[in-house]
């Protein structure tokens, strides 16, 4: 019985060990091949330490005007359909939340979350066209206005479940202590939400920020997210691995120092409310 | 008295502002649901009356749609590329998603059952959805990277154990396996947290009292947390299925849907027919049934978040 109960324990260990250094190798490998001087990084057997790292595709990107001025356009975007996200779903949310049967309670919200399941082909097709006819196309707006197709159902249906955790005796005793709507709201319940907000805000700037399709068929010329540029860092059929892992250790930083500082609320977000940690 | 009557007044304004009869709701949920429809609902309806129409923008021949009855949806369902990308995103689906769901799970219930340490447990929980960080054209190049044929880690490990080497990204089957172990790395994370979660809201006295019946692991397994758990993990399994019906980032960066056309999923066969020979109402046609699918799939998807939100 004894031994029985161990085994499984053990192979359980096992398997996370295994599984641990399948998930932590290409973190590794982006690293180290960004540190790699280009001639040793297609070579055979693969350098697993770098004997001689070089900075040299760091200061590339951090010196190229292209990469950098990606980089930069994709903080614009990124951050502008954030804060469009997050006010306007914050809004709705709170209504779905407070009087959930005046504008269409479940369904609407749930009808609301589903558009952002379409697949985004379906959206950019026509959306290309008419983005063509109001001049947004290759512009930072035109983008922030089609990253809230994902980034505003999100904000609502997360939103709407954060405000759903604060019990409504809360409000009630405000407006008893003779507190206006508006000032219950911004004096009770915002500080409450809070954390909901920073999730909702960070997971929204995440989505956005590694967001491609759109911007590739969007914009390429003036306006130039940091995705787009990726699959153009090829010299003569020679894909340039140290510049793009350089560029990729210095893009995922963010989203990854994001979700070590926002662990609890990020996974909450990520599975759309379902798990707490 | 005269205060309970003043705070009974006050209660009456509090009925009055939360009751129905009230345009604030509106004011809030407006906002947002004007936006989505600017920016998806509306351009989506006028892609399906696009979806009845030959529009070749670039052409010289038909630079305005004009209405072509269902042609688009003969075409499409007489095309033996469409239905190869369909037959690819059966397998890259079905056997992606169990992949995922599978290690997901197991991955979850290790980790909740059978690492003491919290410390240690939140970091492999971290280092698990790290991946979920990067953006996924980023996660496609790496991958490739990693399955190069020459000099590539993957080769090279099946070299170091004896196994033949193989050019990953160069065939059908293989190239979509490679996609998808690709993905698995980058979404497992989801599943697990998913599953962890819910393993951690079941409470200890359903196992402690199978124990005191004498129920092995595997019972507890089979008969406790699997049939627990099991809304849950359809509702993970339902959520990346419905992230197939998108999938384009890494076909895009790893294999451009080659050799020739054998790995095209269909969302990247529209993009093609939209983006390349710019023959909008075919690709439109193609979005609606793309659409139809992702709406089933979403019909399910609400069943089931029913339930597990009702639990």
């Amino acid at each position: 019985m004894e031994t029985t109960n161990s085994f499984t324990p053990t192979v359980a260990r096992l398997f996370l060990v295994v599984y641990a250094l399948f998930a932590a190798f290409p973190l590794y490998w982006t690293l180290n091949t960004a540190l790699k001087p280009l001639e040793l990084i297609n070579t055979f057997p693969p350098t697993f330490v770098p004997s001689d790292p070089t900075l040299e595709a760091f200061a590339w990107v951090v010196t190229n005007s292209r990469a950098v001025s990606s980089i930069i356009d994709s903080l614009i975007i990124a951050t502008g359909t954030t804060v469009l996200s997050v006010v306007l779903g914050s809004m709705a949310g709170y209504a779905f939340s407070r009087y959930g049967n005046a504008v269409g309670g479940e369904n609407v919200s749930f009808w609301l979350l589903s558009t952002r399941m379409f697949p985004p082909i379906a959206i950019v097709l026509p959306m290309f066209f008419i983005f063509g006819w109001l001049n947004l196309q290759d512009t930072h707006m035109g983008l922030i206005l089609l990253y809230l197709t994902f980034n505003l159902p999100l904000s609502t249906w997360l939103m709407r479940d954060f405000f759903d955790k604060i019990p409504h005796s809360f409000e009630e005793a405000a407006y008893v202590d003779g507190y206006s709507r508006l000032q219950a709201f911004w004096k009770v319940v915002l500080p409450l939400v809070r954390p909901g907000l920073i999730a909702t805000t960070m997971l929204s700037w995440v989505f956005a920020w590694n967001e491609f399709i759109f911007a590739l068929i969007i914009t390429g010329n003036d306006v130039e997210p940091y995705t787009t540029i990726i699959p153009t860092l090829i010299l003569s059929n020679q894909i340039l691995w140290g510049r793009i892992m350089a560029m990729a250790v210095i893009v995922t930083l963010p989203p990854t120092l994001i979700l070590i500082a926002f662990r609890k609320h990020i996974i909450e977000g990520m599975t759309l409310g379902i798990t707490e940690v | 008295m005269s205060t309970i009557r003043r705070k009974l007044t006050r209660l009456s304004v509090v009925s009055d502002r939360i009751g129905d009869r009230d345009a604030a709701p509106y004011l809030l949920v407006g906002p947002a649901l004007v936006t989505v429809f600017l920016v998806t609902i509306g351009p989506m309806l006028w892609s399906l009356w696009l979806s009845f129409n030959r529009w070749k923008p670039g052409s010289l021949a038909h630079q305005e749609p004009t209405l072509n009855g269902v042609d688009n949806y003969e075409w499409l369902f007489s095309n033996d590329r469409f239905i190869d990308s369909v037959v690819n995103f059966a397998f890259y689906g079905g056997v992606g998603v169990f992949l995922q769901v599978a290690l997901g799970t197991l991955l979850a219930l290790a980790l909740y059952n059978y690492v003491e340490s919290r410390t240690l447990r939140i970091g492999l929980l971290t280092l698990f959805i790290v991946p979920m960080m990067y953006a996924p054209l980023v996660a496609g190049r790496m991958w490739q990277l990693l399955f190069l044929p020459g000099g590539g880690v993957v080769n090279g490990l099946l070299g170091v154990v004896g196994l033949p080497t193989v050019n990953w990204l160069g065939t059908r089957w293989l190239g979509l396996t490679a996609i998808m172990i690709s993905d698995t790395w980058q979404w497992v994370g989801l599943p697990l947290l998913i599953v962890y979660g819910g393993r951690a809201n079941l409470s200890d006295s359903l196992y402690e009292a199978a124990k005191v019946d004498g129920a092995s692991r595997w019972m507890m397994f089979r008969r406790i947390t699997l049939p627990q758990l099991r809304n849950l993990i359809i509702v993970a399994a339902i959520l990346r299925f419905m992230d197939a019906y998108k999938f384009f980032d890494k076909l895009f960066i790893m294999t451009y849907g080659g050799p020739g056309t054998a790995t095209e999923l269909p969302t990247f066969f529209t993009y093609l027919v939209g983006f390349q020979e710019f023959n909008v109402g075919r690709a439109a046609a193609l979005t609606w049934v793309l659409g139809l699918g992702s709406v089933l799939t979403m019909l399910l998807f609400w069943r089931y978040m029913r339930t597990v939100e009702a639990s």
